[in-house]
């Protein structure tokens, strides 16, 4: 039995993973970071697949920074930006919906230590009905 | 009736005449983005660059310049923004040596010529940062009819500034083209960099 146990532990390990990607027809993916040194500010972009109803993104908490926050640029006709926090992101049934630069991001202030490019960091989305979706999200520079 | 009739077949042929003269006159080349309908010569300054030495525009003459206003604790557009240039200027190759970046902070409190240097080697060693005391900033940004404002905070207080995120494109000659919003295509940004650029020594 002992020889079996690593085994089951990955394949519990894998089950989890999966499940934690996709709840109540929610896929969350292609996310990704912005480099920073520690200290520094960052954004987190991604992809929030719908194939269910209509459902809420609450809240994004992470142990890499020290306040991780909904965000969207909005950029007037003037060509002037600015930020808006967003309480709670409406995800309309069957839609996809992308965060971007320029749009939605998850602020990420003051990074707790530098993101290099090839580490990844565990951000948790937390959705009103299909509740928390934790992901692993790589740094890169895109 | 008769006198109108007499006109009307030389209408076509001037309206014809008159586009192609038109169209020589003013070149082939397209500027993307949202080009200045009246070419003038770019609104000059004099800030600071990373290393403490003045930099004047008027003496970057022979080079095209894209500028960009942004800061370093900005965590959207400002980094999409000089990815972006980061990617055109590797696509140039050799050529980038033609053109220069540069990016004005409008947060000098916190954006320090170090930190500025520090925030551009990341994407490019060869950007130029800007930095300079809040009046030179500030008359730099209204030349330019760029908005720029930070948030009321306290001192320590993490804080946003709200401005302009558009990319100012300036010719080897001095004169102001044309800026590109975020969403602008890479492509178009070199195709207009290789424009200027193309038969420089």
């Amino acid at each position: 039995l002992k020889r079996h146990r690593p085994i089951e532990a990955l394949a519990a390990a894998l089950i989890l993973t999966a499940c934690s990607l996709t709840q109540a027809g929610l896929q969350v993916a292609d996310a990704w970071a912005r480099p920073a040194d520690a200290g520094a500010n960052s954004a987190v972009y991604l992809q929030i697949r719908n194939r269910g109803g209509e459902d809420e993104l609450l809240e994004v908490r992470t142990e890499a920074a020290e306040s991780a926050s909904l965000h969207r640029t909005i950029v007037d006709a003037d060509g002037v930006a600015h930020m808006e926090p967003q309480s709670e992101i409406p995800i309309p049934a069957d839609e996809t919906l992308t965060f971007e630069p320029g749009g939605y991001h998850v602020m990420l202030m003051q990074s707790k230590n530098a993101l290099h490019p090839g580490d990844s960091i565990s951000v948790t989305l937390i959705f009103q009905l299909a509740g928390p979706i934790t992901i692993q999200v790589p740094i890169e520079n895109r | 009736m008769k006198p109108q009739m007499a006109k009307i077949p030389f209408l076509p042929a001037i309206v014809i005449l008159s586009l192609i003269a038109g169209g020589c006159a003013r070149g082939t080349h397209v500027w993307h983005g949202s080009p200045y309908p009246d070419t003038s010569p770019a609104p000059d300054f004099e800030l600071t660059d990373t290393q403490g030495e003045p930099f004047r525009l008027s003496a970057q003459r022979g080079k095209a310049l894209l500028l960009f206003f942004g800061y370093t604790s900005c965590p959207d557009i400002c980094p999409a923004t000089v990815g972006e240039m980061r990617s055109v200027f590797d696509q140039m190759g050799p050529e980038a040596s033609k053109a220069i970046f540069a990016f004005i902070t409008v947060d000098p409190e916190r954006d320090s010529p170090q930190v500025l240097r520090d925030y551009l080697d990341k994407f490019n060693p060869n950007f130029v940062g800007l930095w300079g005391d809040a009046e030179s900033l500030a008359a730099t940004e209204g030349a330019y009819g760029v908005f720029a404002q930070a948030e009321d905070h306290q001192p320590g207080e993490p804080y946003e500034v709200t401005h302009t995120a558009r990319v100012f494109f300036i010719d080897p000659e001095g004169l102001l083209r044309t800026n590109y919003a975020l969403d602008t295509d890479p492509e178009d940004i070199l195709a207009d960099l290789q424009y200027v650029t193309k038969g420089m020594p």
